[in-house]
């Protein structure tokens, strides 16, 4: 049977300078054609931060793989993404003793960094490799009871000057969201990994 | 003109331009062959074109006029490089290949010279409309014709008041030089502007109190004789000067570019344009010599085509060296390629001082008269090659192609400028988008201008106006007017010519929102909402609440509003079910507020942890 139809992968997308940016708008297209894929445009939908939680929790009971897909701010996530879980994640819906909605279903991140791997590292100048600066959300699949994928991260997105210099990363994540998709990938070793987007373009 | 020719004449408006554009030749070519039809030679209608020459002028004026009134004086500005490049080269290309070729055949330089200058002149006349009717109205073909246009307009001026000094023998003959006509040439031409200017100012000054004076009067009459009273006066004007009509139409009209009234004089005076200028077309085809061109019709008919392929050539190399786009260089190239008007006038002066001999005189006016219908013809021929070779690409989007030599880059075209759309446009205009607006009421209109900002007066409700408003280049329809009615009337008159325009309607009563959300892609704005709900968020927090707890309260009740707002549209409002739908969504709404008295309260529960607590000390 054609799973294809029923969007099972559901892009949470944080992004406040969408219009300049290179990485997420080469990004989020490629992706967004996908056909198992629905995005949820955060800025587009709240832009007053008042977020609709019935329909946000609806959109994700649906979906098996959820991404949070954003630029690193700050060594984290941009507000309003911080701003949705907080509202979204409801005690007795995601956690809790009756919080079983999210049970079982997969977390990743895809962000870009500006720094270049080399100061993402335990030498370098920011100490910590990206997705242990993303500690919280796995802290938040955990708790709610998700499998935590890791993060497919773009380093170095300042020295991206156009478009199609973000392409061979945009066809990565397509792939990859694709073999989460149809279940050729092999969790378990993806989750052992620092970065998915090296990974996929190793293979 | 007797009444004959007016019937006449409205019915070939009536019969053959309908047809002539369903038959793609064009509606000057329409007019051409019913002046050939009325001409002495044929019919005998129209036996003294001469005795029309006034009325089908008018038509050119008119036209220069409102080509004026879509270029404002910055523009203009910008016009110049072209102007010069493509003008200049243009004339004196022309001039001096024409005189290369006069003078190998064995007329004086001063001659050649003369007859060179007057096959320079293109037709504004033929050229622009023939254009229009291609839809090359706009873009690099019709800014491109317009700047040479401009330029030879300009450059008759100093030629009439050349050539007579060219002359060897006699006396210049001062009958077309007007009332000045007894001053010098050198005097004549600076003085002559320096009036115009005057003239000018004066017009653009007086006209502004006086439109409002008569838009208040709400007689819709009065401002379109106000309107042909300006044009036909500033030409007057121009034309006892010893200048050009239409050039000093087209200055009146730049100045007047950036007045609150173009808009309304734009609609008004569209009409007269297309009529008068196929008064022009029908003299110039009963004008056709026709015993001469028979008479001679080979060497007629080669001098025309020679001229013609002449003119094509230079233009089209013009148009290269501008680095215009290969597919604009032909159809502006061919489209001025005729022999204009202005060739009679410049023949008769050269004649007149002895430059020429009568017989040359006509066989070029014959000569003139038979290359200005090839404009349209040849353009005829290129668009259905063009059809042909293009038969796969896409047609242009709805309302993309444009008659406006410039187009007005307004996304947004606003109806209404009072407390609303004042306040919209101000909004807008802060992100520096560009807005057309029009408002009804002349003291609003007067009162924002001093503001600085730019609405013009005008009826949105009438279509003219919204067109010459920019409605078929606009991206979005702002519709702020304070009468509902008037507002979905504006829609509706919108929406004829763009069906899916989006619009945002500014409406007065749930009835309005409800109607206006029956259309498709029509946004209504109920007038007071906003500021009721402004009003609670600001109540809320006078109570207390902290201001992010009220923004949520208000914003989740506008969300609940909306939603239901829609569903109730839907649903046929004489029955039983909307009514009681309409309680249900009350009821709703006053839940929705009477937010977290109780915890387990469904609607608004970020940052609420009571169930966290309960479950926590259930646990210990």
């Amino acid at each position: 049977m054609d799973t294809a139809q029923i969007p099972d992968t559901l892009i949470v997308f944080a992004h406040p300078g969408f219009e300049k940016s290179r990485v997420h708008r080469t990004w989020l297209p490629e992706v967004e054609a996908l056909p198992f894929v629905a995005v949820r445009d955060l800025c587009q939908l709240y832009p007053g931060g008042v977020v609709d939680v019935k329909a946000e929790q609806a959109a994700l009971e649906s979906a098996r793989t959820i991404v949070l897909q954003f630029p690193l701010y700050w060594y984290a996530c941009p507000g309003i993404l911080k701003e949705w879980i907080d509202q979204v994640f409801e005690h007795g819906w995601a956690y809790g003793q009756t919080g079983t909605a999210l049970r079982g279903k997969r977390l990743l991140v895809a962000t870009s960094a500006g720094g270049a791997r080399e100061a993402y590292q335990a030498q370098g100048r920011n100490r910590h490799s990206i997705k242990q600066y993303l500690l919280p959300h796995e802290g938040l699949a955990r708790l709610c009871g998700m499998e935590w994928l890791g993060v497919f991260a773009l380093h170095g997105a300042l020295t991206v000057q156009h478009k199609q210099d973000a392409q061979a990363s945009a066809i990565a994540y397509a792939k990859l969201l694709t073999g989460l998709h149809d279940n050729s990938l092999d969790l378990a070793s993806l989750q052992s990994l620092e970065n998915l987007l090296e990974a996929i373009q190793a293979t | 003109m007797g009444l004959g020719t007016i019937v006449f004449l409205l019915l070939a408006t009536v019969i053959l331009v309908p047809l002539a554009m369903r038959l793609g030749i064009g509606s000057a070519m329409a007019y051409l062959l019913a002046g050939v039809l009325a001409g002495p030679h044929l019919v005998g209608l129209m036996s003294d074109p001469a005795s029309l020459s006034h009325a089908a002028e008018f038509g050119v004026v008119i036209m220069l006029f409102l080509v004026g009134l879509e270029l404002r004086p910055r523009e203009l500005w910008r016009l110049r490089g072209p102007l010069v490049a493509l003008g200049a080269g243009q004339v004196a290309g022309t001039t001096a290949l024409v005189a290369l070729v006069g003078w190998i055949a064995g007329l004086s330089w001063q001659g050649s010279l003369a007859v060179g200058a007057a096959m320079a002149m293109s037709s504004t006349a033929l050229a622009l409309p023939s254009l229009r009717d291609r839809g090359l109205g706009g873009g690099p073909t019709g800014q491109g014709a317009l700047a040479i246009l401009l330029f030879q307009d300009i450059a008759v001026i100093p030629l009439l008041a050349l050539l007579p000094l060219l002359a060897t023998s006699g006396v210049p003959d001062m009958a077309d030089t007007g009332g000045l006509g007894f001053l010098p040439g050198f005097v004549r031409t600076p003085l002559a502007m320096v009036v115009l200017a005057v003239v000018l100012v004066a017009t653009q000054w007086a006209a502004k109190h006086v439109f409002r004076w008569l838009a208040l009067s709400r007689q819709r009459e009065a401002l379109t004789a106000m309107g042909l009273l300006l044009v036909s006066g500033i030409s007057l004007v121009a034309g006892t000067v010893g200048l050009s009509a239409a050039l000093g139409a087209f200055l009146g009209g730049v100045l007047l570019a950036d007045s609150e009234y173009r808009h309304e004089i734009e609609a008004d005076l569209e009409p007269f344009r297309g009529l008068f200028l196929g008064f022009f077309f029908a003299t110039v085809g009963a004008g056709l010599n026709l015993p001469l061109i028979l008479s001679k019709p080979i060497l007629v008919a080669s001098l025309a085509l020679g001229l013609f392929a002449l003119k094509v050539g230079v233009l089209w190399l013009l148009a290269r060296s501008a680095r215009m786009n290969p597919s604009d260089r032909l159809p502006l190239a061919l489209g001025l390629a005729q022999v204009g008007e202005f060739a009679f006038v410049l023949l008769a002066v050269s004649r007149g001082s002895g430059l020429m001999s009568g017989d040359l005189a006509g066989l070029l006016g014959g000569a003139v008269a038979v290359s200005m219908p090839l404009t349209p013809l040849s353009l005829m021929v290129w668009s259905a090659a063009q059809r042909r070779n293009m038969e796969s690409v896409a047609q242009p989007a709805e309302g993309a192609a444009s008659d406006a030599l410039v187009q007005v880059e307004a996304p947004v075209l606003l109806a209404g400028f009072g407390r609303m759309g004042s306040m919209v446009g101000r909004v807008l205009k802060a992100q520096g988008i560009p807005v057309s607006v029009l408002d009804l009421d002349p003291h609003q209109v007067a009162h924002m201008r001093r503001l600085g900002l730019e609405p013009h007066f005008g009826d949105a409700r009438r279509e003219e106006l919204l067109k010459a408003a920019g409605l078929a280049q606009a991206s979005l329809l702002v519709v702020m007017v304070d009468d509902q009615e008037d507002g979905l009337d504006i829609v509706r008159t919108a929406r004829e010519t763009r069906p899916s325009i989006p619009v945002i309607l500014r409406v007065h009563s749930h009835q309005g929102a409800y109607h206006a959300l029956g259309l498709e892609n029509v946004e209504p704005i109920r007038e007071t909402f906003g500021a009721a709900m402004e009003a609670s968020r600001l109540a809320l927090e006078q109570l207390g609440w902290r201001s992010t707890r009220a923004l949520r309260a208000v914003e989740l009740f506008v969300r609940h509003n909306q939603a239901s707002m829609r569903e109730l549209a839907k649903v046929d409002r004489s029955s039983e079910d909307w009514l009681r739908l309409l309680r249900e969504r009350i009821d709703e709404a006053s839940n929705l507020v009477r937010e977290d008295a109780d915890p387990r309260h469904l609607v608004d529960r970020a940052w609420d942890n009571e169930s966290l607590r309960t479950e926590f000390f259930k646990k210990e």
